[in-house]
């Protein structure tokens, strides 16, 4: 038994669109329907050579735009003649029997039975065209009848259980307190529920119990953390300039503005324009410029000998494509050489685009320097304080230079007054102490922690849409402006400022819908939208476009409140669904698209090395600040970049939350990436979810997870030293899991724990190793040997796929 | 290793499991966590080549001083290289403002070796014995002229990060042919400046089991392989042991596919601490052999180039689809005449032997083995007359050696001064579409679809050199 990992092959493509398209409306395929049935088969088969590319485009057809789909064609034919199959060049085409004639040409992936019914039933249908569902106005719809009403919680699950009911699939049953406690911290805050909050929760007997957890959580500042990391991969944040130098910056303060923003629930518009066009706002605070450093994170090429005048396009093309992937959902950045293949965005719309992100004051392509303007300082302070003292210092300094330079009254000293600093001791005491001012005040100058911004140049820098991608290669200038498909500015101005607001206006087609998928993802697993990162036309269509769009309105209604939205998704019914399915809704949909149950999947890598040391009261809970290192593997930089500097931070900044880890792109923390964390290199939307023997080792070997377990199997010792072991293994088991053992689970920890103890009385040296791993302090008083067989069994538990699965 | 969202395959699992018991079930299944082998059958036609070894020469060697003798260049030596060939290329910015542009020849001598007369430079002593398995193409040609974009432009096909390199894509397009090891292992080797990136063997938008697997010369081979000092081989048995055990249990109340899958990987985990150390154990190999590799007074742990090569032909027999050396610092911008002959030692003897071993092994014949860098180095000298050489986008060599590919060759040709392309010029996505021709894939063929897009190793171009095709 295998499975594929090859892309499934366009019929499945087209199977899978179908089945989507089915879910989407509800309805069986009887009634063709232009989005759900038709866009699909052109999008992939035709627009390639009849879309929107206009370099590429054959026999000038273009069978997306409806005008142009109906006009006639150098032959004098139609294409589409509305109501006409018989009469329609398409038609003809795609069934014609002669190699020469017939599309798509057999070179291309041919059309399906069906797919070439379809085309003909749409155009004898009168050929409707429709626009691009993700570019149509959001309405709210109205909420569907349900049979089981009394399944109900909120209007979430009125649009999902309407779907199940058409397919008579029910959905799964509550799950357990326990699970729910669990499934809640861990979404909302990416840490386990302490054993107190799970009693607590088992104990509230009011109606409100669950509200309260929700409530309390999203409360906990442990919330911002969670939040900020999947933002950051959106914002390619890191801790280093990314090419092959990838040398140290300081954009933690960019990271620290996420946390605080998301923690404060600041309303996601004005998060918005904060990231874009903080430096713009009116009276911009400093927060609020720190936030525009979204569109610096970019990284940032040293290497000697390249062209800063092509790095300086390469930067404002990396902001155009992660501004475009993180608030359209578009892959925009197809459209950087050609007009984009599948999407109507033409090149032109591109670099106007692009002409919002190309003018940043003192910017330089190449450069070695640490710090890269524009950027601000960011003094603590005590290092304000300092650099008053010494200002004043040297003020001070100055004026005595000055008054003993005017107290000198003998004229022949007047005369030798440009050397008299070499005859006067006072003088030159005076000069002496003002340089060792000056150098301490440089010293305190470099410390300072800066981070970069966004600052526009005056003039504005000229865009130019450039031919191929090329920056060598200018066309036509182009001013700022907002995709020709989309909504138009509605003010004059044509700055970052104005494209913010743009992108939150209540009317923006798309912004709420990529916004609000994306939250939905984070609790649901999969997107509303599957493919978060392309809601174009290639994109895969909504599985409940009715509920995304009632999501999107309710989210402006309620003023851009993130937190507001998530406890609304947290409290339906569909979320509180238990995680086991059933042989019933297999069979219908395996992938769990229709929500009849509630997923399960595995921790992202930060939640994984997060979970653990929570598990083991490692975990520090400070919040921000600079960047730290945990323990890597010794010399794991040597084969590829030599020496660099990596100290394993000292005391509670070892067990700081993955999110603080330093990220070193060209080399990312290895820990992270092999629990699939992005390189951060360029904006990452989604990141996959892989299982691999690599995973295993990490959990069970890296030093991060042993001392873990170390200091797991302590807490244990300590917080049940008078319980007997039976006692002592179901309290672990709590511990990391939350729910209480089964008899049989618990016999195969006994076992483990026997062993243990035996094979350690027999070793001492060996527990006396295996407990000396890591940093943190280990109790004296407790025996090595049982400490060292228990660490056994708490590493037992911290490699449960349980303990790193949210289910 | 899988992917957790594949739904037929969960699908599958879920209706079988109706019926059996989790451990017949487990049995049944196995999922052979590396492998997906289509035993000879290649995706498209049938391939040459099985499995390939890329000698990664990182730094762009000089191709003037060790495969493209160039007679014009010596007569010229010291005399500006004329504009006509120097025409409008683009320079870096550590040669373009230089006041002069001073033709350097080359720096060893050449002669006709093998019974082939193929042209192999006197830096490399050892491979001039194996000529005749060379074929060697001197019209290769790039785009980008700086380090991280040329490399990254010859892994990927792309110069800006996010796409996945070769090796991810032969390992997802073809599968592995074990279950005990990664399909894509890299091997690093060389000091240098210039650090070797992680991106150069990423996965990009693939399942990220496909990133290349980098094997450490020092250290555990692979990640966090080791126990911690102290844990015994008996009590990590008797842990995973009872790690599975409750994983079982949590797979009969839920079903999840996912849990069988992460009880293989922790068995494979297991397995691997003791199969990949057995394999970095060079110290088995014959006396005999690790002489041929020059490492037979190498101290056990070192890492080089030549150990990366014996232990490539070591990671091949296994069944490893792709195996990457990288061996840094060809980047002689100064003190070419001393520096350049220190890498031609340190790589010269390993990669013929590795030629010659896998000739004797009868693997050569389906295995392709790929040496270059990521671009070639001027004509002219950088600094003073002699010096050093600048990068060059305009020309460079590549060889190819073994599985179907013609021995004792060259292709393609370069001007006089050994500047620009004159005849048969093969871009990077050619040479990236003639690998994965010999390995029986179509390149424009093996695509995978990434936010709406068909994305390919050879991105929207790259033509099959056919005439190098055994």
């Amino acid at each position: 038994m295998t499975w594929t990992t090859h892309p499934p092959p366009p019929s499945r493509w087209f199977a899978a669109l179908v089945f989507l398209g089915a879910l989407a409306t509800g309805v069986s395929a009887a009634g063709v329907d232009y989005n759900r049935d038709v866009r699909p088969i052109l999008a992939t088969h035709c627009y390639a050579c009849h879309g929107p590319d206009a370099g590429q485009r054959q026999a000038g057809l273009r069978l997306d735009l409806q005008k142009h789909a109906l006009a006639p064609l150098h032959s004098g034919a139609s294409a589409v003649v509305p109501g006409n199959s018989a009469e329609s060049e398409l038609v003809a085409r795609i069934f014609s029997t002669e190699p020469t004639k017939r599309m798509p040409p057999a070179s291309e992936e041919p059309l399906t039975e069906e797919e070439r019914r379809v085309l003909k039933s749409w155009i004898d249908a009168g050929a409707a065209f429709d626009l691009h569902w993700a570019f149509a106005p959001r309405l709210r719809p109205p909420q569907p009848t349900v049979h089981n009403w009394q399944w109900l919680r909120n209007p979430i699950d009125r649009f999902v259980l309407a779907r199940l009911e058409a397919v008579a699939l029910a959905p799964a049953e509550e799950a357990d307190r326990v699970t729910l406690i669990r499934r809640l911290s861990l979404d909302l805050r990416g840490l386990p529920p302490t054993l107190a909050e799970v009693d607590a929760f088992l104990a509230d007997e009011s109606p409100h119990a669950y509200e309260r957890v929700v409530d309390h959580l999203l409360a906990d500042s442990a919330y911002g953390e969670k939040m900020a990391t999947g933002w950051l991969d959106l914002a390619r944040f890191g801790d280093t300039n990314g090419y092959q130098d990838d040398g140290i910056r300081a954009m933690w303060p960019y990271r620290d503005y996420v946390i605080h923003a998301f923690n404060s629930n600041m309303p996601f518009d004005q998060f918005t324009w904060e990231n874009i066009a903080g430096d713009l706002l009116p009276n911009a605070t400093l927060q609020q410029k720190v936030a525009s450093g979204f569109n610096r994170n970019h990284r940032f090429n040293e290497e000697g000998g390249s062209d800063p005048d092509e790095f300086l396009v390469v930067y404002a093309v990396d902001r155009t494509n992660t501004t475009a992937t993180t608030w359209l959902g578009l892959t925009f950045e197809c459209a950087q050489c050609h007009d984009h293949k599948y999407d109507p965005i033409s090149q032109k719309d591109y670099y106007q685009l692009y002409a919002f992100f190309n003018s940043l004051k003192d910017e330089l392509g190449v450069s070695k320097a640490s710090r890269q303007p524009p950027f601000l300082m960011l003094p603590t302070r005590e290092q304000e304080e300092k650099m008053r003292q010494l200002d004043n210092a040297i003020d001070e300094t100055a004026a005595q230079q000055k008054a003993r330079a005017n107290a000198v009254t003998n004229p022949w000293e007047r005369l030798v007054h440009p050397y008299r600093i070499f005859v006067d001791h006072d003088a030159w005491t005076l000069a002496k102490r003002r340089w060792t001012f000056a150098q301490e005040r440089e010293q305190v100058d470099r410390d300072i922690a800066t981070t970069m911004v966004m600052e526009p140049s005056v003039p504005r820098r000229q865009a130019f849409v450039l031919q191929r991608g090329s920056f060598q290669d200018k066309g036509d200038p182009v001013s700022p402006d907002v995709p020709t498909i989309l909504p138009p500015l509605r003010t004059e101005r044509r700055d970052r400022l104005a494209l913010a607001q743009w992108l939150t206006d209540p009317d923006h087609p798309l912004v709420t819908r990529v916004i609000v998928n994306r939250i939905w993802k984070q609790l649901f697993g999969i997107g509303i939208v599957k493919t978060v990162n392309d809601f174009g036309t290639r994109g895969e269509l909504p599985s409940h476009p009715a509920l995304l769009d009632w999501l999107t309105t309710e989210f402006v209604r309620l003023g851009w409140n993130v937190k507001a939205l998530q406890r609304l998704l947290v409290t339906s019914s569909t979320y509180r669904q238990s995680a086991v399915r059933r042989s019933e809704g297999i069979d219908i949909d395996p992938e769990n698209r229709l929500l009849w149950h509630a997923p399960r999947y595995r921790l992202g890598a930060e939640e994984i090395r997060d979970n653990a040391l929570a598990i083991a009261g490692l975990l520090s809970r400070k919040l921000g600040g600079p960047s730290v290192m945990p323990y890597q593997p010794a010399k794991y930089f040597v084969d590829k970049s030599g020496d660099w500097l990596w100290e394993p931070s000292p005391g509670e900044d070892q067990y700081r939350r993955g999110v603080y880890t330093f990220w070193r792109r060209t080399t990312p923390y290895p820990a992270l990436v092999i629990f699939d964390a992005p390189s951060r290199e360029v904006c990452t939307a989604e990141r996959p979810r892989t299982n691999t023997p690599l995973q295993a080792l990490v959990t069970l070997n890296d030093p991060v997870f042993v001392e873990a377990a170390r200091a797991f199997a302590q807490r244990v010792l300590l917080e049940r030293g008078q319980a007997d072991p039976e006692a002592q293994l179901v309290y672990a088991f709590r511990v990391a899991l939350a729910r209480h053992p089964s008899a049989a689970q618990i016999n195969v920890l006994r076992e483990v724990l026997q062993a243990e103890l035996a094979h350690y009385r027999a070793d001492r040296p060996a527990a006396e190793a295996i407990v000396a791993h890591g940093q943190s302090p280990r109790p004296p008083q407790l025996d090595v040997v049982k400490l060292a067989a228990w660490l056994s069994v708490t590493n037992v538990l911290l490699n449960l796929d349980e303990t790193i699965t949210r289910e | 290793m899988n992917e957790i969202n594949d739904p037929t395959r969960r699908a599958f699992l879920q209706r079988t499991s109706a019926g059996l018991g989790a451990a017949a079930l487990a049995s049944l299944l196995n999922p052979r966590l590396f492998a997906k082998p289509r035993p000879g059958s290649g995706l498209h036609f049938a391939p040459k080549a099985k499995r390939v070894i890329y000698l990664f020469m990182a730094g762009g060697p000089s191709h003037v001083d060790l495969w493209d003798p160039k007679q014009r260049l010596a007569e010229m030596h010291g005399q500006p290289l004329p504009p006509s060939i120097r025409q409008n290329e683009r320079l870096t910015l550590m040669t373009r403002n230089q006041t002069q542009h001073l033709c350097a020849r080359s720096i060893s001598s050449f002669a006709p070796c093998g019974q082939s007369g193929l042209v192999v430079g006197d830096l490399f002593p050892h491979l001039r014995k194996v000529a005749d398995e060379l074929c060697v193409i001197r019209s290769m040609y790039t785009e980008p002229i700086n380090h991280d974009p040329a490399v990254t432009f010859l892994q990927t096909g792309s110069q800006e990060p996010g796409r996945p390199s070769m090796g991810s894509w032969l390992t997802w397009g073809l599968g592995n042919e074990t279950d005990e090891l990664p399909g894509f292992v890299v091997l690093l080797s060389g000091r240098t400046i210039q650090p070797l990136l992680s991106r150069y063997w990423h996965s990009g938008f693939l399942p990220g089991h496909h990133q290349g697997t980098q094997f450490r010369s020092q250290g555990d081979a692979v990640l966090y392989l080791s126990n911690p000092k102290g844990m015994s081989r008996e009590s990590r048995g008797r842990i995973v042991n009872a790690v599975n055990a409750l994983n079982r249990l949590k797979f009969d109340a839920l079903r999840d596919p996912e849990i069988q899958a992460r009880i293989d990987s922790f068995e494979l985990a297991y397995r691997m601490q003791t199969s990949v150390p057995d394999l970095m154990d060079l110290s088995r190999e014959p006396e005999s052999t690790r002489r041929l590799y020059g490492i037979a007074d190498e101290p056990q742990g070192k890492g080089s180039f030549a150990r990366n090569c014996l232990l490539a032909r070591r990671l091949l027999e296994r069944g490893v689809r792709f195996v990457q050396l990288f061996h840094a610092g060809w980047d002689q911008h100064a003190r070419l005449q001393e520096k350049l002959p220190i890498q031609c030692q340190q790589t010269d003897q390993a990669t013929a032997a590795l030629i010659q071993d896998l000739k004797t092994r009868g693997m050569l014949k389906d295995t392709l083995i790929i040496w270059g860098g990521e671009f070639g180095r001027t004509s002219y000298s950088q600094g003073k007359l002699g010096d050093g050489r600048d990068h060059h986008a305009g020309c460079f060599t590549v060889w190819l050696a073994g599985g179907g590919v013609k021995g004792g060759t060259t292709y393609g040709e370069t001007d006089d001064f050994g500047y620009n392309v004159a005849a048969d010029p093969v871009h990077v996505h050619d040479l990236q579409a003639t690998i994965l021709q010999l390995l029986g894939i179509d390149h424009e063929k093996l695509t995978f679809r990434f936010k709406g897009r068909d994305f390919r190793l050879t991105d929207v171009s790259g033509k099959v050199v056919d005439s190098i095709l055994a």
